[in-house]
């Protein structure tokens, strides 16, 4: 059983969001220092 | 002050705003590409918010709710696929191709893009038959769901609520175009966003927390709480891939990449629209917790309006009931804009577009095609409208594969076509063809082995994609290098 008292493949859901929110600050970070990104 | 009359009160201040913001927005359209595209001038926090808005409708909030009801916690993984595959990665991956492209092929629409970028003025022509259809087929199911939802909970007749939320979205529409559409759905999705949240937390109240809902559904049925549980992992994968991969080939989201002012843009945008899309998971969640403070339902669709009148009072009432108002009209208004420049500019109904000579903003003609393109927004809207009057059963059926046949007739031109150079007009339209059919056959043979129509079509799609493409003559080389930016 995994955290809420939801089965870990459930809670694995949960976790899925936070990692989203994780890869779009580190992906927004590596395209700032990349010089990615027009004013086109 | 009666229920009614707070939600009355609540809602005819919204749907006021909503006017006014297209009236000043109406000010600031002056041409096609201030209509279609904003002209190319919208920044981060509107960019990201209008494309959560426009991503999750006012069927998705309700029957989200409904499928949570139904299935469990299990749905959380449709929330979670459509966080990570339909925001974070969709902007990771296409934002900044997409933004390149259509402005190196001086595209504002989808089929515009596939036909330059193809050199098919058929596949266009396809994609744009497809979009029309099926656009207003989608408009007239999010039409059903805002009229259902003010019925049940202000209990306005179905036929004048599909009236007044109808003909706001006309005005607003038609007056102010794209930046109309942008501007009333980034207020929309904090609407969406605060009431959603106002309906977990009094729920999530009422049920003793989330630990103890898992807990209590757990005793009620294990399956409740378990992956894939009572859904089964065929419904569960091929719905979550559908609802999150198909925004990969939504013209009414992508075009949020290409009306963008610059591809800096992209770094705010790409966190914000995933934080914003991290609402995903909590209409499932309700609707799974719902069946705790609920008597069982036959039809789940009615989980979250009943689970509305359960816990919140009045006023909370009237703000969730707006936030489901907001995501239907968001997506409706999206798609209206896309359906007009599928008729105006791919199809060409009034005469072929022009485009701008360099150096000037707007091309000759372009008023014409400014009042053409109002004039088409208004009619697919108001088709949408006669037929939502009075769905026929067929439309209702249809209404549920009309996301998949729009997303496998446009994926794969869209996503190789940034990214594949050996990628041919032939393998562009067939593919495009053979996703649409394949799509429609499957469900029309009733969803064979339980499985969603866009898996069989996108797969089909690409599978002829690849293989077509590599069978006929590479594209030419100097519309590769305009397409690339290697002139």
């Amino acid at each position: 059983m995994g955290p809420f008292g939801l089965p870990w493949l459930t809670f694995g859901a949960l976790l899925v969001v936070a990692a989203s929110i994780a890869i779009s600050i580190a992906w927004a970070v590596w395209f700032s220092g990349s010089g990615g990104g027009s004013d086109e | 002050m009666s229920n009614v009359g707070v939600y009355a009160t609540v809602l005819g201040l919204y749907l006021a705003m909503l006017v006014g913001m297209g009236l000043w927005m109406g000010r600031r359209t002056r041409n096609a590409a201030d209509f279609y595209i904003g002209g190319r001038q919208v920044g981060p926090w509107v960019t990201a918010f209008s494309f959560v808005a426009a991503y999750f409708s006012s069927v998705v909030i309700v029957g989200g709710g409904a499928f949570g009801y139904k299935y469990g916690m299990s749905t959380l993984w449709i929330g979670a696929s459509n966080v990570l595959v339909g925001c974070t990665l969709v902007w990771i991956v296409l934002g900044r191709r997409l933004w390149e492209f259509t402005t190196r092929l001086d595209s504002m629409t989808i089929p515009g893009f596939i036909g330059k970028r193809y050199g098919a003025r058929e596949a266009e022509v396809f994609s744009a038959l497809t979009i029309f259809v099926f656009m207003i087929v989608y408009n007239v199911s999010v039409l059903v769901g805002m009229g259902r939802i003010m019925e049940g909970l202000m209990g306005i007749p179905y036929t004048s609520a599909v009236l007044i939320a109808g003909l706001i979205i006309l005005i607003y529409v038609s007056i102010g175009g794209y930046l109309a559409v942008v501007w009333t759905s980034f207020i929309q999705a904090w609407i969406m966003i605060f009431g959603l949240l106002l309906l977990a937390f009094a729920t999530l109240g009422r049920v003793g927390g989330l630990t103890q809902a898992s807990l209590d559904l757990a005793a009620l049925d294990p399956g409740l709480v378990e992956t894939p549980g009572v859904w089964g992992w065929g419904g569960l994968v091929s719905f979550a891939l559908i609802v999150s991969l198909g925004v990969w080939g939504m013209p009414q989201l992508l075009v949020r990449f290409y009306s963008m002012k610059n591809t800096r843009v992209l770094k705010l945008g790409a966190v914000l629209a995933t934080l914003g899309g991290a609402m995903a998971v909590l209409p499932y969640m309700t609707g799974a917790m719902s069946r705790l403070l609920l008597p069982p339902l036959e039809n789940p669709d009615l989980a979250i309006p009943m689970l509305t009148k359960a816990v919140l009072n009045p006023w909370g009432g009237a703000i969730f009931l707006a936030g489901v108002m907001a995501a239907g009209m968001s997506t409706f208004a999206s798609v209206l804009i896309i359906v007009s420049g599928a008729i105006v500019r791919d199809l060409r109904v009034g005469g072929a577009p022009r485009s701008a000579p360099k150096g000037v903003v707007a091309p000759p003609g372009s008023s014409h095609e400014l009042m053409l393109g109002r004039m088409a927004s208004m009619m697919a809207g108001l088709i949408a409208m006669f037929v939502a009057y009075r769905p026929p059963a067929l439309v209702l059926v249809i209404t549920a594969f009309a996301w998949a046949v729009i997303a496998s007739a446009c994926l794969w031109p869209v996503v190789l076509g940034v990214y594949w150079k050996r990628g041919t007009r032939a393998g562009a339209t067939s593919s495009m063809v053979a996703g649409v059919a394949v799509a429609l056959a499957w469900m029309i043979a009733g969803k064979p082995l339980g499985i969603h129509g866009f898996i069989p079509g996108v797969v089909v799609s690409l599978v002829v994609f690849v293989g077509v493409s590599l069978f006929t003559r590479p594209p030419d080389p100097a519309l590769l290098r305009r397409a690339w930016g290697e002139e």
